[in-house]
């Protein structure tokens, strides 16, 4: 009995030879019996003749080895030489973190110079009206009411006997 | 002295020169260059089809491989390492052209004319064994499976780039791009379609 037709996913594996050996022997047999998969493997075939066929032809510039070897030792050297120095290497803050940083500098001092701004000036005024009213208390007298005042003199032994 | 023999001796072998590299001969790491400097040129070039950031690139993919040969797996292949890293950094940069095509404010930019001037008919893809109307139609199917292969995702082109040119193994690519092997596979294979859904176009 014929089982089903392979899946392109699995030719595209089966030619890639990525297909375990069991796999590749199922394949194999049903590829012997089926027209129509032999027909696929045959279209997908061809593409990896196209890929492979479009190589081969590149090559790199004259002295190519020696510019890698000269780029290498340079970088290697200049990186040498920052850590002997310890002085020419690059600050910590340079370039783009020196951008952010000088940005996030402003705008907290912009959001102090306004927003603690208004409050301290909103303390200060509070402040002063404090200031204010306690010299006008202090500045009258202001004494409790005697016993007699308030009509307490019970308290102290002769309310109501007095005549 | 010792150290330099022995490299001498296994100069077959990437995972010795990187051995001795590592103990501080520098001959092999030269060994390496010369041996990995064009496919590695090639690599890239295919990927990015730009000389001058092709040349950068391996430059870059050379400095890293000397600054950080300690960290490097014995465990596993030179080449695979190597082009991990080289990876890593084409497709980098094919992310951010991408991002900059996507953003960009005129509707072509300069990535896109570049593709069209890799894409039109040149001597690569000339085959002098065949006759003048089969060449003709063969360098037309090459350029059209060439503007396909551009307009893949950087992964996709990259994945198929790394099996069809280099030759690696799924298991190698899946290393190289950190994914796993069924994520390669689907990688591979949905590339190949979209080839050949060009290619049914064309026919």
């Amino acid at each position: 009995m014929r089982t089903q037709h392979v899946t392109d996913r699995k030719i595209s594996c089966l030619l890639d030879g990525e297909l375990s050996l069991a796999e590749h022997e199922a394949i194999s047999l049903h590829l012997d019996q089926c027209q129509v998969c032999r027909e696929k493997v045959v279209r997908w075939q061809r593409i990896d003749q196209y890929l492979r066929h479009n190589e081969r032809k590149i090559a790199p510039p004259a002295f190519f080895e020696q510019k890698i070897l000269a780029h290498v030792h340079r970088e290697v050297a200049t990186a040498a030489g920052y850590m002997a120095t310890g002085g020419n290497r690059r600050p910590y803050l340079c370039g783009l973190k020196f951008r952010f940083a000088t940005v996030g500098l402003v705008a907290l001092g912009f959001f102090l110079g306004t927003v603690m701004g208004t409050k301290l000036t909103a303390f200060l005024v509070r402040e002063k009206e404090g200031i204010d009213i306690i010299a006008v208390l202090s500045s009258q007298d202001i004494s409790s009411p005697s016993i007699t005042e308030l009509g307490l003199d019970f308290i102290n032994g002769n309310g109501g006997e007095s005549s | 002295m010792v150290e330099k023999e022995a490299c001498e001796l296994k100069e077959n072998s990437d995972e010795d020169l990187i051995a001795g590299f590592q103990q501080g001969n520098s001959e092999c790491f030269e060994k390496l260059v010369v041996r990995y400097s064009t496919p590695l040129y090639r690599f890239i070039y295919r990927l990015l089809k730009d000389e001058g950031e092709s040349q950068d690139l391996v430059q870059e993919t050379f400095l890293r491989v000397y600054r950080s040969s300690s960290q490097y797996n014995p465990q596993y292949p030179f080449r695979v390492w190597i082009y991990s890293i080289a990876s890593h950094l084409a497709v980098n940069v094919l992310n951010s052209a991408r991002r900059r095509r996507l953003f960009s404010f005129w509707g072509r930019s300069e990535h896109e004319q570049d593709e069209e001037q890799w894409a039109s008919p040149d001597e690569e893809f000339v085959d002098p064994g065949q006759n003048p109307e089969e060449e003709f139609s063969h360098q037309q199917m090459c350029i059209s499976i060439q503007e396909v292969i551009n307009k893949l995702n950087p992964r996709q082109k990259l994945a198929l780039t790394l099996n069809k040119i280099e030759g690696l193994s799924y298991k190698e690519i899946a290393r190289i791009m950190d994914i796993n092997l069924s994520a390669v596979e689907s990688l591979i294979f949905r590339a190949k379609q979209k080839i050949q859904q060009e290619l049914s176009k064309k026919m």
